[in-house]
């Protein structure tokens, strides 16, 4: 009895089925954040009213108040075209972002995500003052920081 | 009356003469040639006893030999638990001195998966070789019984791709098709081994051991599109992997090993 015991442990540490349990985030999701640039101290700081989306497509953010926004680039295609306004009274901008797309396996249990590595980002510069890419990668493992961080003289 | 005292003194010196003689000298033994020959080995010995004692020559005895040969039934079982595996995995060792055998073991695999996310195929062979050393002490020299430790070096080769896979998006509404070419690897790794192996029946053999395989080079976990199987490693995401085997075998008896015991001289007595 002792000895079947041992074997079902056996078995159940060196037999587990892989492709039933999925574990691991499949989002590939950017992170932007925003920070106040006012007289050279900047800052972070929640906008009171963004809204944000994909041109052609539905609103990610509507007139909410964030200090960063979470957003997914297209999957079929190497550049996406997004709309931002951070305050009802401000002028919107469009952010273009452009990126090589790489399919990667994730698990057994997940199957494929989409891995993005940012190339350029390109603003209007109507209320943003200015940009930087703080890490390129966008993974599914990819930590708190954000990728780009937008700078604003409001 | 000088005649009587010359016979008194003549008596009384001999008789002196007499007892002086019995007291200085032991009555000897009648001496003969077997006495000699007895006193000329005594000298021989004392002789011998100065010298090294001349090595003695070594006892040589035969432990059974012969290829075993077998097949892992485990890797049906497994089949149970990982239905998209299929593995076959054969196993053969052989006796190369009395605790030391050379063993080694062959095997191919298939893996076919498919779900909603992705269909997968992948094939490959692998081969291990290294040696078991035998710690059980047995009771008589015929006996075959064993409990082991090992140690392996494993080579995997093959192939796998992803016919088709599809990406989700919830925002973008895109179900995004692909496909993965196929890819070749090879995988090295290193196997350590406990196990037993017992006679059941004249020559033929049931066994089990538990090892742990240690990813030396092959596939990295971060690299796009890793195999899922490793064929006789196991996972190809992990850099090791913890593992069973139960074997039925046969032995072919084909040779016997001469075992070599060289002899101690006795201990001096004292």
């Amino acid at each position: 009895m002792k000895y079947f015991i041992f074997l079902l442990l056996l078995t159940a540490v060196a037999c587990d089925d892989e492709t039933k349990v999925c574990d691991q985030a499949l989002n590939t999701d950017a992170h932007m954040r925003f920070i106040r640039d006012s007289a050279g101290v900047r800052r972070d700081t929640t906008m009171g009213d963004v809204t944000f989306f994909a041109l052609g497509m539905d609103s990610i953010y509507r007139r909410q108040a964030v200090s960063d926004v979470f957003f997914s680039l297209s999957p079929v295609a190497d550049s996406s075209l997004f709309y931002l306004r951070v305050d009802s009274l401000s002028i919107p901008d469009t952010i273009t972002f452009r990126y090589e797309r790489q399919p990667h396996f994730i698990s057994p249990g997940c199957g494929f995500a989409t891995f993005f590595s940012l190339d350029t980002v390109i603003a209007t510069h109507n209320t943003i003052q200015s940009l930087i890419i703080n890490q390129k990668a966008i993974t599914s493992t990819t930590n708190d920081t954000a990728h780009i961080t937008l700078y604003f003289g409001i | 009356m000088i005649q009587r005292i010359l016979l008194y003194i003549l008596v009384f010196s001999g008789s002196c003469m007499v007892v002086r003689a019995q007291v200085k000298k032991p009555a000897l033994p009648p001496i003969d040639s077997s006495a000699r020959a007895a006193d000329t080995s005594a000298r021989r010995n004392i002789a011998e006893k100065k010298q090294p004692p001349p090595p003695l020559p070594d006892s040589v005895y035969e432990v059974p030999g012969g290829i075993r040969v077998g097949i892992d039934i485990s890797r049906f079982l497994l089949k149970a638990f990982q239905p998209y595996r299929t593995d076959v995995s054969f196993a053969a060792d052989m006796r190369i001195k009395k605790d030391l055998y050379l063993a080694a073991e062959l095997g191919w695999h298939t893996t076919s998966h498919s779900d909603s996310n992705y269909t997968y195929k992948g094939n490959g062979i692998f081969t291990t070789v290294g040696v078991d050393y035998n710690f059980l002490r047995k009771i008589s020299n015929k006996e075959r019984y064993m409990i082991y430790g090992g140690i392996r070096y494993g080579f995997a080769h093959l192939n796998y791709e992803a016919p088709s896979y599809t990406i989700y998006d919830s925002y973008w509404g895109d179900k995004l098709p692909g496909s993965f070419p196929k890819t070749s690897i090879n995988a090295h790794w290193v196997e350590l081994i406990l196990g037993l192996k017992a006679e059941v029946l004249k020559n033929f053999f049931l066994g089990w051991s538990i090892r742990e395989k240690i990813k030396v080079s092959g596939p990295k976990k971060d690299i796009a599109f890793p195999p899922i199987v490793i064929p006789g490693f196991g996972s190809g995401t992990k850099g090791s992997q913890f593992d069973w085997q139960y074997t039925v075998s046969y032995c072919i008896p084909l040779n016997n090993i001469k075992v070599h015991v060289p002899r101690k001289a006795p201990p001096k007595k004292r």
